[in-house]
């Protein structure tokens, strides 16, 4: 059974936009699965894809990797249509699915071998690709063990060196970080920086909302196949009029205090704690300055003040109004 | 870190530097092997390389390939045991070979079948195979590498058979053309079998169609097996009663026939396996049509080969089988094809013929309903009429059939024109489900039972409801019966007014259906984006300069994160 192998190029993007929908509709019959949803990420980015179960993620994701075909609108990846060019973005591309999609009765590198076969890797080109994504993935010390003996988190990990083994410029992961503990969360997370930085553009979806913080560099919420905001967490936080907490230790004349910030126009749902005063800030950073100028000049006797924005659990909360399953 | 685990990173280095072979106390041709063998592993379809890599490791291979071993260890002694003291004075090969053929033909005909159809079955199970359709191989690289896989599993049971066929054949009583058509046989009925149970591995989904196909696939190769086992066993007890040449006509002609079938199978499995917005049809009908070709050719090459005189009229059972073969494969492949979407993505209007010859002899190849339709009705009317050709033939040179053929043309004219109104009334059907619901081209089938049964009980029930239901005589009312103008024509009992009103009713709906759907049925052919075929010369390796895109607006950056 010999076939005729090519071998590939490695695809190194040379577009700024990566990944591109265009007003992508995913119809079920009467389900919306994804309804209008538009955004782009640029090479490189880090983006995470926020919903909860059923929002239309992986459906989005699926039509990304070519495995469905949109009812209306376009994808691109690299330019490329996955409708038009599907072979094309095919070789662009990298896609860990939820499920991990492996054999049985074959070892880890029996796996990544077949897969590296599979993209049309030969001879030593093939052998180098396998050492790089075992080292990457820190899986090389377990090349031989059968992979039906291995746990979750090295199965996800072998899931991405498979996913990586053709060197795509654009990677799809759907819910990587689903049931992995702690500590191979911290290492998924590592992993996908250091892919960023080599210049990988990332799209990947995640419930677990303060992992996606920390390594997207722009969000998108989606819910019930619409896509409810995009842009990095600050950008939607301005958007949507986030609020600030801010906490203020006063050592005199707390409730004063507190009557005097209820007449400020930023200020909202305070809250008197003995020396605490809470309270939820609508404005800029530079509005906040000038609060804490002025209630200094004003006289009240401030040994603390604490302000944290909400986190993209709260903005998620928030953009999706509760309607969460 | 032990000393074991020492050598094993450091073997395992050695794997992966791919130094393994420089060892330096390895002989140099030793080498040489090892590099002709990587660059071959190279060649070879990957797919295959991971089945055979996961078969041999199976417990379902090594309980399967250890029983045969032992079962055919234990009939050998056994049967040895039981034939002595004759064995040493009289033939009995034959015992022995039937005892090996029931050993071998469980594995080779229903193990390694089932076993390729539930890897395929798993992998559209578990997900696998959305993985794989995202790689470099297609969809035909698949099916043929678990093909592969499958026959090579089937040839190393055989291997394992081997001495004791040869331990056998020392026992007097079977001649090695026989033995080597046995062989054959097993082999290419396996082959056969391995690619129908992986054309009903993607058939169906969720559990309830799993269960149907996997049950549909156990009833067939438990059919086989007991088909195939008369046939085997004659041939082992009586041997070959054909001359050479006669049997390997026989013979060609049989696998030259299951060979294009399998094709037309192999092609509709991959065609499932192949993502929605690509062509799926024109492989499928380049099939069909290569298919319909071996039929015709193989059964006028064995009606003039095989007959000699006028005693030869059973010959004449050929074209009648024929005829009955191509109503049943037309109206079940007929319905799919009439059945297939109407929607053409630009991807696959970028492959449509662009030349005006090219247009005219190759646009019915082209996916979509209407040209299905076309394409169906105009092949089944070449074929059948083929099939007539060849009876008359047969007819004019054994003088036998004469009188019937008048008859069998009558058959054959209105089962043409039966088949294309129900090619008709399935695109209709199709096309008004489809504007509502999504529809799968296995519909079809159901659309063309549901359309043969309309024309034949719509009529009949109207008139007994006229008749006040007391029993009637057939008329032309009837007409649209098919199974009763059908009888009456078998009867030659048929007004020819009735032949008229079907043949032009079929002849009048395929004209209008072709003249409503002209620009639709020639759809314009689309230019592939100058970027598009730059990067596919890159990977074929034509192009590897790849010219960097302008950029007037300086939208790329060097900065990724810019």
């Amino acid at each position: 059974m010999i076939r005729r192998v090519v071998p590939i190029p490695a695809v190194h993007s040379d577009h700024a936009v990566c990944i591109e929908l265009r007003r992508l509709h995913r119809f079920f019959g009467a389900t919306r699965a994804v309804n209008d949803v538009s955004f782009s990420v640029r090479r490189g980015h880090v983006f995470g894809y926020i919903g909860p179960n059923g929002a239309g993620k992986t459906t989005s994701m699926r039509i990304l990797a070519t495995l469905d075909l949109p009812s209306y609108g376009e994808a691109f990846v690299d330019g490329f249509s996955v409708i038009n060019d599907p072979e094309l973005v095919r070789h662009r591309l990298g896609y860990m699915p939820d499920s991990f999609g492996t054999y049985h009765d074959v070892n880890c590198w029996e796996y990544l071998d077949f897969f590296a076969r599979a993209y049309g890797l030969i001879g030593r080109d093939r052998i180098r690709r396998l050492r790089w994504v075992l080292d990457f993935t820190g899986t090389r010390g377990m090349a031989e063990k059968p992979i039906r003996g291995l746990s979750k988190g090295m199965k996800q990990r072998l899931c991405l060196g498979r996913a990586l083994i053709h060197d795509p410029a654009v990677l799809i992961l759907d819910e990587p970080a689903a049931g992995l503990d702690p500590r191979a969360r911290i290492e998924l997370r590592r992993m996908v920086g250091e892919l960023a930085a080599r210049g990988k553009t990332i799209l990947v979806s995640s419930h677990i909302l303060t992992e996606l913080a920390e390594m997207c560099d722009s969000v998108g919420i989606i819910e019930q196949g619409r896509l409810l905001a995009t842009g990095s967490v600050e950008e939607i936080q301005r958007e949507r009029k986030q609020h600030r907490e801010l906490v203020f230790r006063v050592l005199e004349r707390a409730g004063e205090m507190a009557e005097y910030l209820a007449a400020r126009e930023h200020c909202q749902n305070l809250i008197v704690d003995g020396q605490l005063v809470r309270m939820e800030f609508i404005g800029e950073v530079t509005d906040q300055a000038v609060l804490v100028r002025e209630l200094i000049t004003a006289g009240y006797p401030i040994a603390e003040v604490t302000s944290h924005s909400k986190s993209l659990e709260d903005v998620f909360l928030q953009v999706t109004e509760g309607r969460v399953q | 870190m032990s000393t074991r685990e020492e050598s094993h990173d450091r073997t395992l280095l050695e794997i992966l530097r791919g130094e393994r072979a420089s060892v330096e106390n390895t002989p140099a041709w030793l080498r040489k092997i090892d590099d002709w063998s990587t660059r071959l592993g190279d060649q070879l379809n990957p797919i295959l390389i991971k089945e055979t890599r996961q078969a041999l490791k199976s417990r379902q291979f090594v309980t399967t390939f250890s029983l045969l071993l032992f079962a055919s260890l234990a009939w050998t002694i056994i049967g040895s045991l039981q034939g002595m003291p004759a064995i040493y004075h009289s033939p009995s090969a034959p015992r022995m070979l039937i005892g090996y053929y029931l050993l071998l033909a469980v594995p080779m005909l229903m193990v390694v079948p089932l076993a390729a159809y539930r890897s395929l079955e798993s992998e559209v199970d578990e997900g696998t195979l959305d993985l794989l359709s995202i790689t470099s191989l297609s969809p035909m690289q698949i099916i043929s590498g678990k093909l592969a896989s499958a026959a090579l599993q089937m040839m190393l049971y055989l291997v394992v058979l081997f001495p004791s066929v040869a331990y056998a054949y020392t026992l007097r009583g079977v001649d090695l053309p026989t033995l080597a058509l046995l062989m054959v046989m097993l082999v290419a009925s396996g082959l056969m079998l391995i690619i129908v149970a992986l054309f009903f591995a993607p058939v169906t989904g969720g559990r309830t169609g799993q269960v149907a196909s996997l049950l549909a696939v156990t009833a067939i190769l438990v059919t086989s097996e007991f088909a195939i086992g008369p046939v085997a066993f004659s041939l082992i007890r009586s041997g070959n009663s054909l001359p050479l040449s006669d049997t390997l006509v026989l013979l060609m002609a049989i696998l030259a026939l299951g060979t294009s079938f399998c094709f037309v199978l192999l092609m509709s499995t991959a065609a499932r396996l192949t993502p929605e917005g690509e062509n799926r049809s024109t492989g499928i009908r380049f099939a069909i049509l290569a298919h319909m070709f071996v039929v015709v050719a193989v059964c006028v090459f064995v009606v003039r080969w095989f007959y000699r005189s006028e005693s030869s009229e059973q010959l004449a059972a050929i074209p009648i089988a024929l005829g009955v073969y191509l109503t049943a494969f037309w109206a079940v492949v007929g319905a799919l094809v009439c059945s297939e979407s109407a929607i053409m993505t630009p991807r696959i209007r970028r492959e449509l013929p662009g030349s005006f010859l090219g247009r005219l002899l190759l646009t019915w190849l082209t996916p979509g309903p209407a040209t299905g339709l076309v394409f169906s009705t105009v092949t089944l009317i070449g074929t059948v009429a083929a099939s007539h050709l060849l009876l008359q033939q047969v007819a004019r040179a054994t003088g036998w059939f004469v009188d019937d053929l008048g008859r069998h043309r009558t058959l054959c004219i209105l089962v043409t024109a039966y088949l294309t109104i129900a090619f008709l009334g399935v695109r209709l059907i199709i096309a008004f489900l489809r504007a509502r619901y999504p529809v799968d081209v296995r519909v079809g089938i159901a659309a063309i039972a549901v359309t043969m049964m309309l024309l034949t009980v719509a009529p009949y029930a109207i008139q007994s409801f006229l008749n006040d239901y007391r029993t009637f005589t057939y008329s032309p009312w009837q007409a649209t019966n098919w199974a009763w103008t059908l009888r009456k024509a078998y009867e030659d009992d048929i007004d020819s007014v009735v032949i008229y009103l079907v043949v032009g009713t079929a002849a009048a709906l395929f004209l209008l259906h072709l003249l409503l759907l002209g620009q639709r049925v020639l759809p314009q052919r689309l230019a592939t984006p100058q970027r598009v075929e730059r990067e596919y010369r890159r990977l074929a390796g034509l192009d590897l300069e790849v010219p960097k895109p302008s950029d007037p607006l300086g939208l790329a950056s060097d900065d990724p994160k810019a």
